[in-house]
Order: C-alpha cells, then sequence, then structure tokens
C-alpha cells in the first residue's frame, strides 16, 4: 500500500465517489466528487496532536465500534495516504442560524467535556459579547436547534450565560486555554501602521475595533455617551444585563490596545479622514425614538422608550412613584420599558411610604402577533404590568398646566394580512375610549440620527446609511457602516456579526488588497426524523427535559435592579450540554486549528468535482458484512460476547481496541470459545453462496484463540472448506492443536443467566444434538455486496448476477471483463474471494486495462446501424433517442449520420425510423422477418431466400 | 402437459433481448430446466430494436402467442435506456391489438434479468398454458379469407 502512495504514475483519490461516467472504451470522461477533508493533504503530517484536542467521540467504524474516536481522525494507522480527515456533516444548524456564526455546537461538545476554559475561547472566537449574547439574544440558533424536534431546543444562550460567568471566576485557567498553542509569535500581529477611526461604541463598533487590532492597525473608538457599549449599555435594562457583566467584555476589547474617547461626539465624520485616519467606520446605532404623529405627542412626559431607557439606565430617573404609566407597543424593548417604569416608581414608593405605579402595556394587535420574547412577556405579567390588545392611540390630552393627564384611545380588529404576514390592524368605528395617563412612553421603534453624516454618505427615507452588502461600505470610500445604523433597530448579534464582516472589508481596504466577494455558502447538517430515530436507537440520545432558568421572585426583583435570571449550576450545564444531538458530528469548535502546527486544517473547504478522462475503469468496490441482527436465533446483539469474525479480527488485533488481548467484555480471557460456520451463508433465510473465505479466517481465528489463551475452541461447521494451496495442511495442523471440530450446522445460541452462552447445534457425524456452554462466540457471517451496488451498476452499465455482485462477461471465459467494453472488474465486487484470489484477479484486470491503453485502439462490433441517406426524411426522431449521442443531423445535406465509433448497435433508432431508413447490421428487419417467416414455413415447402444485403457504403 | 381436449399445442414466438433475458433463456437451457418447447427465440440486441411490426408479422404469419422481454428498468439495460423504449411502446401495442381483435392475454411484455433463469422457464410453462387454454388465434387464415 506505502508503494501504491509513492508511486510517481499513480495519482490516489481518498475519500472521493465517482458520480458520474459518460463516453465509450478507451474515451471514458469520469466525474468524481473528492469529498471536502478539511485537512490538507499534502502539509498533515498526521503528528495526531489534534486527537488529544476534539472534544467529539463517534464509534470509530474501523474497529467495528468496539471503541470510540474523535471527529477528525484517521481511518487506521497505516492508511494511505496517512493525513487525517475530519468527520463534518455540515455546519450545525445553530452556527448555520446565527449572524456571528457563533460554534455553538462546539462550546457545547466542550461543556460536555467539563472543557470550560476551551468552550470560553470558543465562544470568544466569534462573539466578543458572550457576557451580553448569553443573557439578552434573540436566540435564533435555538429555533433552528434539531433538539427541537424531540422535544425542546437545547438551552444554547443560557449554557453561554454559564461559561462566561464560569470563564470570569476562573481567570488564571482561562488565560492558559488562550495562551498559543503552536507559535507564540506567529499569533502576534505585525503592526501595518494604519489607522482606523471608529465612531459609535456599540456592538458593531468595538466588534469592529478589536477585529482591526488583531490586525495590527491602530483604532481609535469616538463615543458620544460618558459610558461605552451603546445600546447595550443604555438600551438594555440593568436587570437584565447588568452593567459590570457588559464592562468585562469591553475592557476585554480595550486592553488589546484600543483607544476608547467617551464624551466625544463627532460632528462631521467625513473629516476623520483628513484628520489622518485612513479608513473610518460609522456605529451610531439607532437611538432616535419614533412616536406617532398624533396631537399631544409632544408633551414633556410622552417620550420615546429610547430616551426613557437611555436616561434610567445612565441614573436618571423620573418620579414615577404612584403614576399611572402607559407604554405602547409590543416588542421586547416595550416590555423592558415597562418593567423598568415600574422598578422605578416601585423602589421610590419603598423608599418614601408611597403608592407604586400602575404600568399598562398598550398594543394594537393581540398577544399572538407580540414580537416580544416569550420569556419577557411572562415575566412582565408575573410583575404585574395590565396588557390590554387592539388598542391604539389617537390623542395625548394634557391638563392644564400641560402636563399629560389622558391618552384617549380606539378599539382596534385584525384585518387582512399585510406584507410580514400578520393580520393588519384596523380602527374599529365609534370606540373611542380614554385611560388615565400621567406617562406615555413610546416603544415603536427607533431610527438612526445620521446629522453627523454629510450628504455624500447615501442614507435611506429612513435615515439608515446605504451599504455594499459584502464590504459593508458606504457610497464614500473608505467610509464603512454597520449595525442599526444600516439596519435599523435589531439585535445585538446583529451587529457584532456585521461588525465582523465591515472589518474584514476594512482589513483589506488598509492593506491595499482586493476587497471581499460574498462569503462561500457551507452546506448545513440537517438532522432528519430518520436520522433522529437512529440515534435514539442507538441510545444517543438523552431523556432529559430543557434546563430551566432561575428567576428571582417578583417581590424580589420589582424593588432593586437585581438581574432576574441566574446562571445554570456546572451540573445543570454539562446535562444540559449532553442533551445536544450533534448535527454536524465535528462540532467546529475549532481548538484542533490551534494545535496544528503545520496549520493544515481548513474547516471552509467544501467538495471538488474532478473531470477525469480515462482510457479504461477497473471496479474493485468490495463488498459488506451482512447484519447478523437478521437471523435472532444467533442472539446477536444480546451480549458483548457473541461478535462477528470481525469484530474478533479486531480485538485480536494489536492495532485493536485491547491491544490484541482477546478478553471477554468483563475484561477477562475466555475458557472456551465456540465459532460458527455460515452465519447467512448457505442459508436460505439469508444467502444461498457460499462466503468462501470464512472457513479459513475461521480456522486461524480458533488457532489464536488457543495460542493466546489456551481456551478450549469448538468449531461448527458444515463443510470445511480448505481449498487453496496449503490451506488443508493448516487444517491439519489445528486438528492437533486440540480444537474441537463438530461438523453439523451451529443452530442456536442461547444467554444463559450469568452471561454464559449456550451453543446448540447438530452433530451429523454422532447423529445428535451437539450443545457447548461457552464465555464467547464468534459468528462466521457472510458477505454481499455494498448496498449503493445499483448505482454503481447503473454508473457503468454493469449488470448484476442473482447474488447481487458485479456479473462478469462469461462465468468461465471472461471473469475480469463486463458487458461494457473498457471496465473490469477486480475482487469481491465480483463475487466472494479470498485474498490471493482476490489479488490475482487484480492483477488480470490491471493486465488488460494495459493492453487496451497500449494498442492505442479498440476493435468494436460490426452490429452497427447506419442511415440510408436517400430514404432518411431528416425527421430527427433517431437523434433524441440514440443513448449514445451516435447520430448527428448533418444540415448541410439535410440527413441523420451515425457515428459506428459511438454506436453499439442495440437498434432502438431502427425500431423508431418511420421512413425505415435505418438498417441494425446483422439485425436488418428483412432478416428478423425471415425468421419469423421461417418459424411458421412446413419443412416441405420452399426453403426462406434471406438476401444478403449489402448496407451503408 | 395439460390438454384443452383437442390436442391443440401453441406456437409462441419470443423476442429477447441479447444481453438479460436471452441469457436468462440460455442459462435456463443449460442449467436443464423444465420448459414447454412451443416457444421459438428470436434474439435482438435490445428489445428497444422490437418494431411493433415484428410482434404483428408474428401473428400474421401465425403465432397463437408472443413475449417480449428485456433487461429490469431501472439500469439493468446494457444500453442504459433502451428498455424504456420498450417500456413505452409496447403498451401500445398491446392496445393496437386489441383493435385488431387479439386477445391481450395473448401478448406478454416484461423484464427477466440475466440472473433469472427459473423466472424465464416458469413464464414458458404458464405463457405456453394460458395460450393453450386460449385456443388457436389462426389469424393467418382470417387474414387470407379476407383477401379473398
Amino acid at each position: 500500500m506505502m508503494d501504491v502512495g509513492r508511486h510517481p504514475n499513480i495519482t490516489l483519490l481518498s475519500y472521493s465517489e465517482v458520480e458520474g461516467v459518460s463516453g465509450y472504451v478507451g474515451n471514458f470522461d469520469v466525474q468524481v466528487r473528492r469529498k471536502a477533508r478539511y485537512v490538507d493533504e499534502d502539509v498533515c503530517t498526521s503528528c495526531g496532536e489534534c486527537l488529544d484536542v476534539c472534544p467529539i467521540h463517534v464509534e470509530d467504524a474501523f474497529n467495528e465500534g468496539l471503541s470510540t474516536r474523535p471527529a477528525i481522525y484517521r481511518a487506521f494507522a497505516q492508511a494511505i495516504p496517512s493525513a487525517f480527515v475530519i468527520d463534518k456533516q455540515g455546519v450545525a444548524p445553530c452556527r448555520s442560524a446565527c449572524p456571528t456564526d457563533q460554534r455553538a455546537q462546539g462550546y457545547i461538545a466542550l461543556i460536555r467535556e467539563r472543557r470550560f476554559a476551551d468552550a470560553f475561547r470558543t465562544i470568544k472566537e466569534d462573539n466578543p459579547f458572550p457576557s451580553v449574547c448569553g443573557r439578552v439574544c434573540n436566540h435564533v440558533c435555538e429555533t433552528e436547534c434539531s433538539r427541537g424536534k424531540v422535544d425542546e431546543p437545547v438551552s444554547i444562550m443560557r449554557l453561554k450565560h454559564f461559561v462566561t460567568e464560569w470563564a470570569y471566576d476562573h481567570p488564571e485557567e482561562v488565560a492558559e486555554a488562550f495562551e498559543p498553542k503552536i507559535d507564540a509569535d506567529a499569533e502576534k500581529p505585525e503592526p501595518t501602521g494604519k489607522k482606523a477611526a471608529i465612531v459609535g461604541a456599540g456592538p458593531a463598533g468595538l466588534t469592529v475595533a478589536q477585529d482591526l487590532v488583531l490586525k495590527g492597525h491602530e483604532v481609535t473608538v469616538f463615543e458620544a455617551l460618558p459610558v461605552a457599549g451603546g445600546m447595550m449599555r443604555v438600551g438594555i435594562p440593568d436587570y437584565r444585563l447588568p452593567p459590570d457583566a457588559l464592562q468585562r467584555d469591553i475592557d476585554a476589547i480595550i486592553d488589546m490596545g484600543v483607544d476608547l474617547r467617551l464624551n466625544h461626539p463627532v460632528e462631521d465624520v467625513l473629516g476623520l479622514k483628513d484628520n489622518g485616519y485612513d479608513a473610518v467606520f460609522v456605529g451610531i446605532g439607532a437611538h432616535r425614538g419614533v412616536k406617532v404623529p398624533i396631537e399631544g405627542v409632544e408633551l414633556p412626559q410622552s417620550i420615546s422608550a429610547v430616551d426613557f431607557l437611555r436616561d434610567a439606565n445612565l441614573g436618571h430617573y423620573p418620579d414615577l412613584m404612584g403614576k399611572k404609566v402607559i407604554v405602547l407597543g409590543g416588542g421586547d424593548v416595550a416590555m423592558d420599558s415597562a418593567c423598568t417604569a415600574l422598578r422605578i416608581g416601585t423602589m421610590q414608593a419603598r423608599e418614601r411610604g408611597g403608592e407604586a405605579p400602575e404600568v399598562r402595556v398598550a398594543y394594537r394587535r393581540t398577544d399572538e402577533q407580540m414580537p416580544a420574547q416569550e420569556a419577557e412577556f411572562r415575566q412582565a405579567e408575573e410583575e404585574g404590568i395590565i396588557f390590554d390588545w387592539l388598542v391604539s392611540p389617537v390623542e395625548v390630552v394634557p391638563d392644564e398646566e400641560d402636563n399629560v393627564c389622558h391618552l384617549r384611545c380606539t378599539r382596534m380588529e385584525l384585518g387582512e394580512p399585510d406584507e410580514s404576514g400578520r393580520r393588519r390592524p384596523v380602527p374599529v368605528e365609534g370606540s373611542e375610549f380614554v385611560l388615565d395617563a400621567d406617562y406615555v412612553i413610546w416603544a415603536i421603534g427607533a431610527r438612526p440620527d445620521p446629522i453627523c453624516l454629510s450628504e455624500e454618505v447615501e442614507c435611506t427615507l429612513q435615515d439608515t446609511v446605504v451599504v455594499d452588502e459584502n464590504t459593508m461600505m458606504t457610497s464614500m470610500d473608505g467610509v464603512f457602516a454597520a449595525g442599526d445604523a444600516v439596519t435599523g433597530m435589531a439585535f445585538v448579534v446583529d451587529a457584532i456579526g456585521a461588525g465582523h464582516k465591515a472589518a474584514r472589508a476594512m482589513d483589506a481596504y488598509l492593506r491595499n488588497e482586493p476587497m471581499p466577494g460574498p462569503e462561500p455558502e457551507l452546506p448545513v447538517a440537517e438532522l432528519t426524523d430518520e436520522m433522529i430515530a437512529e440515534k435514539r436507537a442507538a441510545g444517543e440520545i438523552v431523556d432529559r427535559p430543557r434546563a430551566c432558568v432561575p428567576e428571582v421572585d417578583v417581590d424580589g426583583r420589582i424593588g432593586s435592579w437585581c438581574e432576574v435570571c441566574g446562571a445554570l449550576t456546572e451540573e445543570e450545564a454539562v446535562a444540559e450540554a449532553m442533551r445536544c444531538l450533534q448535527c454536524g458530528i465535528c462540532s467546529e469548535c475549532n481548538h484542533c486549528v490551534h494545535v496544528c502546527g503545520p496549520q493544515a486544517i481548513n474547516h471552509q473547504m467544501t467538495d471538488e468535482i474532478l473531470e477525469l478522462s480515462v482510457g479504461g475503469v477497473v471496479v474493485a468496490t468490495g463488498f459488506e458484512m451482512w447484519d447478523p441482527h437478521q437471523l435472532p436465533q444467533y442472539s446477536y446483539g444480546k451480549s458483548p460476547n457473541i461478535m462477528t469474525g470481525m469484530e474478533f479480527e479486531r480485538l485480536s488485533s494489536a492495532g485493536g481496541p485491547t491491544g490484541g488481548e482477546i478478553l471477554t467484555a468483563d475484561g477477562e480471557p475466555p475458557e472456551s470459545v465456540a465459532i460458527i460456520h455460515c452465519v447467512g451463508s448457505r442459508d436460505h433465510n439469508a444467502h444461498k453462496y457460499c462466503s468462501r473465505f470464512c472457513c479459513m479466517y475461521s480456522l486461524k481465528q480458533a488457532h489464536l484463540v488457543r495460542d493466546k489463551t489456551g481456551a478450549e475452541v469448538y468449531e461448527f461447521y458444515m463443510d470445511m472448506r480448505t481449498f487453496g494451496k496449503g490451506y488443508e495442511e493448516f487444517y491439519e495442523r489445528l486438528q492437533e492443536e486440540g480444537i474441537t471440530f463438530v461438523r453439523g450446522r451451529g443452530a442456536e445460541v442461547e444467554v444463559l443467566k450469568g452471561g454464559k452462552l449456550r451453543v446448540k447445534g447438530d452433530d451429523a457425524d454422532l447423529g445428535r444434538l451437539a450443545q457447548a456452554d461457552v464465555d464467547m462466540v464468534i459468528l462466521s457471517t457472510a458477505i454481499e455486496a455494498p448496498h449503493d451496488a445499483d448505482r454503481i451498476a447503473s454508473l457503468f452499465g454493469l449488470g448484476r448476477s442473482e447474488d447481487g455482485f458485479f456479473a462478469e462477461a462469461h462465468p468461465k471465459l471472461r471473469p475480469v471483463e463486463t458487458n461494457t467494453d473498457g471496465v473490469f472488474l477486480a475482487g469481491n465486487a465480483q463475487g466472494p474471494k479470498d485474498v490471493p484470489d482476490t489479488v490475482g484477479q487484480a492483477g488480470a484486470a490491471a493486465s488488460m486495462t494495459l493492453a487496451l491503453l497500449d494498442k492505442g485502439e479498440v476493435t468494436i462490433s460490426p452490429q452497427v446501424a447506419v442511415v440510408d441517406e436517400e430514404l432518411c426524411s431528416a425527421c430527427k426522431t433517431c437523434i433524441s433517442l440514440c443513448p449514445y449521442d451516435a447520430i448527428s443531423f448533418i444540415e448541410e445535406e439535410d440527413v441523420a449520420r451515425v457515428n459506428e465509433a459511438l454506436c453499439k448497435g442495440c437498434g432502438t433508432c431502427v425500431a423508431a425510423c418511420p421512413a425505415e431508413a435505418i438498417t441494425a447490421k446483422h439485425f436488418t428487419t428483412r432478416q428478423i422477418m425471415a425468421q419469423i417467416e421461417g418459424l411458421f414455413r412446413m419443412p416441405e415447402e420452399e426453403p426462406v431466400e434471406v438476401e444478403v444485403e449489402r448496407v451503408g457504403s | 402437459m395439460s390438454d384443452n381436449g383437442n390436442g391443440f399445442e401453441p406456437r409462441i414466438v419470443g423476442f429477447l433481448c441479447n444481453w438479460c433475458t436471452y441469457a436468462a433463456a440460455d442459462t435456463a437451457g443449460v442449467s436443464r430446466m423444465k420448459q414447454e418447447p412451443n416457444v421459438d427465440i428470436i434474439r435482438v440486441m435490445c428489445s428497444g430494436r422490437v418494431d411493433p411490426v415484428f410482434i404483428l408479422k408474428a401473428f400474421a404469419e401465425g403465432a397463437d402467442g408472443v413475449i417480449v422481454s428485456g433487461c429490469h428498468p431501472p439500469g439493468d439495460c446494457h444500453y442504459s435506456t433502451g428498455n424504456y423504449k420498450t417500456f413505452r411502446r409496447m403498451p401500445m401495442v398491446e392496445a393496437l391489438l386489441q383493435q385488431y381483435g387479439i386477445e391481450k392475454e395473448r401478448f406478454h411484455w416484461g423484464w427477466i434479468s440475466g440472473a433469472e433463469a427459473p423466472k424465464w422457464a416458469r413464464l414458458v410453462n404458464d405463457f405456453t398454458e394460458k395460450v393453450r387454454d386460449l385456443g388457436p388465434l389462426d389469424w393467418k387464415r382470417q387474414l387470407q379469407s379476407k383477401e379473398e
């Protein structure tokens, strides 16, 4: 095998599949799919460092499932090429759904392994704000989570919350996890000497700042407010996101060397470019609240939610004790505003001994259409917020002193669905009514305030900045934008994702490199219902409800700014992580990348289609083992000590799971072993044929058991087929080694109490039933054609014999050729055979292929079709019928013509030609008609005259 | 051999494709499977070569039954899609024969792979028995009397 791998004239396409074949003998065009290996074959040195860090454990097919292997693996130690492969079904749905590409399956896999510091590194790889996104995310990952098809999605957001809190409690472990594992210098950025200005220290701006600093650029962030964090700091109330939690993430970015200037509003963004900054990023967010222009809307107590929450977050509280507050809207911001107002008023009331406020949310649709997250709505309801559905404001009514005292409203009803698919609310005529109100808070959206941008930067009518979708560059060269400033009010993850995209483009811009194009679409791993059922059958689905997050009781939380939701405990987090179905197999945690010295790993690899032109093809697709579950009398699967010959082969191999020791499942060497021949072979209930090499390997295994353990061995055989050179002598030697041979089919295996296995069978020599109680049973199972043999057969035009293996051209005289010229067979693809026979047939197939290629020309059969061009009516019927494209239409002469080299002589065109212009040589219509006439001619009549036709020219 | 009482023995013509059913018939013979002697085989390279005219010709010459058999769709056809053409043409022939007053039971078309020799032998025996029960077709004489 090594020689094959090293041979200069052999290109080995491993991990590949033939997808299409066209052409004919000597001129085949073959399409080969080279499956993404995710490891560069030419760079990987197969050192195996990656094996230790991979958090995934799957059944090792090479060891017949007797051991596990990581997702990054090599089929077996001597595999050629020796480069590793990553077993990946695609990007996990949770990662695919996340705008930041967060490797959720990755950090969940690491949590399962209790590698929390490593999990934190995986999180930080894509998300600079884990403290935020573990608490307030809209978690689209959970919406897409495959576990949702089983019961409820994995609590992905709360697992991130747990890891982040753990990480900030264990700074030393985290520092160690983040240490460069291969080359510390290589991971340090080279300073580029370029300067970038970031306007706005929100999630988008700080993400860009971090990414650019890590690339070696000098970054200054300008922030108008006295605090950093943007909407994360002044839009999200403290009880959902404590400011010190946020500040930890911000400090981590600043510590990388970002220059942050607070209280520093930028009035002219473009001016920054003239002041020595090579590129500018606009991340100004959407901080201008929207109100409906009704009468009284500009009264002092009618304020936008953006302004209200900002003031509250900065510690400026209005007097809400005993007041009536109405929040208009139905989104998360409406919930936040209502609960914040409730807390302010309650705290004031408790301090000063007054009445708590009455807070109500008025929404123009119903709770079913409300965009707020379910948990937020539930918490608001628990806290005593009153909800009024189908209500819309008409006028804010002031008292004599121009303070708000009422809100005049109208009732709504739901009409036809609008563009968003939600039913549009329409006012009910004459339904107006009045609500008492001291404060009206408008939570119906917010817009960017692009006052700092000159008119040269193109904006939409909604004041959002227009950018290129791949580079996030605005209409001004060198000015980039992302986040709410571009999308209008959106989620933190959207801003982070767009920030990464903008930073990639800005880095290219600053280095004068070509701007990045659209990101490649990577296939998403999808778990179908069948796959889930399989996982369930294999016991891979942990039955456990979704983890519950602890919440502070209502009375405790509405009187303070304490965080409502607590973190999961370590045990809860590990148990929750166990619920993950690991859709992608490889979790993309990226730890293999961190330890790979030669940097051979590329998780972005995609399948490649290779087009090959070849003269001949050898099909050597081998066999599969037959599954002994199909004959329940052998009790396969009921005891780990009942195994197939292949499993025993791994058990006795020095490279196998026990290092070559023959042990039962208890770890003890067996005292007695039974080997049953012909399980699934020579059996009308399974395969009728003899699998041919089992007798010999069973004898070898009997010898190994005797030799290594000295155990008693019973061989239940029907006939001992020791047909090859030296084989009979081996059989005789074994008889001398003291093995008990029982002639007769082993009929049944019973698992006894205490684990012993009782084998019953026929002893034909003694004419009675034989029985043996043993510690281990080896089933010499049948082999069969691979499950996808039909696909290979139709690709190469091969026939299959009754047993399912590929049919040779003639069972005695042409055992290597097939009925398709230029396609040859070798090995078990053609039928069961042992190694010497396989090597022999393979040599023959190679010689026949070489003979074909060496000649440089092929002899074709004379049975081809010809067109009588005088009769051809140019209808072109034949052209579409020919499976070989052998007929072409000659426009100048208005006739069809057959290419004799391509025609295989099937004659389907002949049967279809309405002008009877086409003739199949040796199967002409006249010849067949004469045969029919001949059949019915009486012997005494004149013989039928068969004209020997001269057809064609 | 059963008998319909008057000693009638049907004549049957089989058009078999070279690669599948012909190979099956060959194997059935070599394996000495017992078959009625009533079927005469005409080999064609592909069942797609069978011009509907061949079938009419066989009946016109005096056949009491006709068999057309090729490779199993999908994928078994040596010429990749010849059997699909048979699949489309034969129902048409079936309809045509009925219009001529020939019972559809006298015409069998289907698929037998090279590995299905027993299936071929069974078809020969079953079909012969069926046609024997139907009695002689004698289309040749009917045609001649019409001509006169």
